[in-house]
């Protein structure tokens, strides 16, 4: 029990402090308080929405993603990565084919014969949010952009519930001359699949998040660890340094743990918007 | 004169507590994923059908029944003049139907030289459009074409694949 005239333990410390220090008291309170404040409103990104344009022709997607550029002939590329919580929910209502994903691509730049494919051929992985024509989903997919054959998205089963706050590993290897086998395992879904008759010779691989449309999308911080690869002799390694980083802010990307650092290929981290 | 800080001070206190909390949070990929975990689902999923809900079935048809689409060629036309092509940047473009057909998947697998994700037999809506189509790629690629297609389940109205030629 606290008597009346008891000074509390607040005011004992506060009356031993140097009274310059007792001075400073009030501005390490206001400094602390702007602080918090950018810090809750940082905690609360993903769940605020924000304009931004990453939906037509002339602006692209938005994209914030890790960039290894490989030995031509990598023969294969996985990742590890967090399923967390995407929302659209409001980019159909737009008329707009917006959707925002976790993902990585297995690409080949500056191949002639991906010269009418926007110079660039690839299969990716990863999950996504589709908006059909009753309600926005989160979906496992993947997609090949092939010389001569064009550019095909699978639209998989959606993401079980059991899936997230856990890691699922996408994973993307040549299996044949001219085969790509494509699978993905997580806690409660596992698919394999292949895309055929490709001819692409991988020199690059990207991890990261990919945003469409103008508003409504948000993603939580997603992680993605165990960024390996298989050299052109199919030996495996773990990447060892970081590629170049592209964040358009939204989305926003950034190595948490360099993978020179790490045994296991670094910690990347993605979020929006 | 001391009485105004003793409040400061304990706010002080209790924000240094608050705020370094924050920071932990923030910094460790397992706590993040923990209060992750605990956030109710955007959007509810539901078991593992292949694809997402599309085309409204307007028809009973039983699940043995392999042959019979659960929507009409009406349904789709209705689908495809309401929704853009999922992942199109060349929104501005309408695409005009070309063809809707019914199936099997291994027909389609063989039209597309892709390999599908439903067995051989099942029944799939093949639908080839015309007008602009550009899908964009990381680093700046994008691949434009002319042709373009969906492919949606048969039975479930669920779309499975989109893309151009």
């Amino acid at each position: 029990m606290v008597h009346e005239n008891q000074p509390s333990a607040t005011a004992l410390m506060t009356k031993a402090l140097h009274p310059q220090v007792r001075r400073l008291i009030p501005i390490a309170t206001a400094l602390l308080l702007a602080l918090l404040a950018s810090q809750a409103l940082s905690l609360l990104n993903p769940l605020v929405a924000r304009a931004y344009s990453c939906g037509n022709p002339s602006s692209g997607h938005c994209y914030g993603y890790n960039y290894w550029s490989m030995p031509s002939g990598t023969k294969g590329a996985g990742t590890d990565i967090v399923v967390v919580h995407l929302n659209c929910s409001s980019c159909w209502s737009l008329g707009e084919t917006g959707f925002i994903d976790n993902e990585m691509w297995f690409s080949n730049y500056n191949n002639s014969g991906c010269s009418n494919l926007g110079n660039a051929c690839w299969v990716e992985a990863g999950y996504e949010t589709v908006s059909g024509a009753f309600s926005t989903t989160v979906n496992y997919f993947w997609a090949d952009n092939r010389p001569g054959h064009g550019f095909s998205a699978h639209v998989l089963a959606q993401v079980p519930s059991g899936d997230y706050g856990n890691s699922a590993e996408f994973s993307i290897w040549q299996t044949g001359s001219g085969t790509w086998a494509v699978n993905i395992t997580s806690p409660n879904y596992n698919y394999s699949n292949s895309s055929t008759s490709n001819s692409m010779v991988p020199n690059a691989i990207l991890i990261g998040q990919e945003l469409a449309g103008t508003s409504g999308a948000s993603a939580p911080i997603a992680y993605f660890t165990n960024n390996w690869y298989y050299d052109s002799n199919w030996n495996f390694y773990y990447q060892g340094y970081e590629g170049g980083v592209t964040s358009q802010n939204p989305p926003s990307a950034w190595w948490d743990t360099d993978p020179h650092n790490s045994s296991s290929g670094g910690v990347f981290q993605t979020s929006c918007c | 004169m001391h009485k105004p800080l003793m409040p400061a001070l304990g706010l002080l206190i209790a924000l240094v507590v608050f705020v370094g909390w924050i920071a932990v949070a923030q910094s460790d990929p397992a706590s993040a994923a923990s209060s992750n975990s605990i956030q109710p689902p955007a959007q509810a999923p539901t078991g593992t059908a292949i694809g997402a809900p599309a085309i409204q079935p307007t028809r009973s048809v039983a699940a043995s029944d392999l042959s019979t689409p659960a929507f009409t060629v009406q349904d789709v036309e209705q689908y495809i003049s309401g929704n853009p092509m999922s992942r199109n940047l060349a929104i501005s473009s309408k695409p005009t139907i070309v063809k809707i057909t019914f199936i099997t998947s291994q027909q389609a697998s063989a039209l597309l030289d892709e390999s599908m994700d439903l067995p051989d037999s099942a029944l799939v809506c093949y639908v080839e459009l015309s007008g602009t189509f550009t899908f964009p790629g990381p680093n700046g690629a994008t691949a434009t074409f002319h042709k373009g297609y969906e492919v949606f389940d048969a039975h479930t109205g669920n779309l499975i694949m989109v893309g151009g030629r």
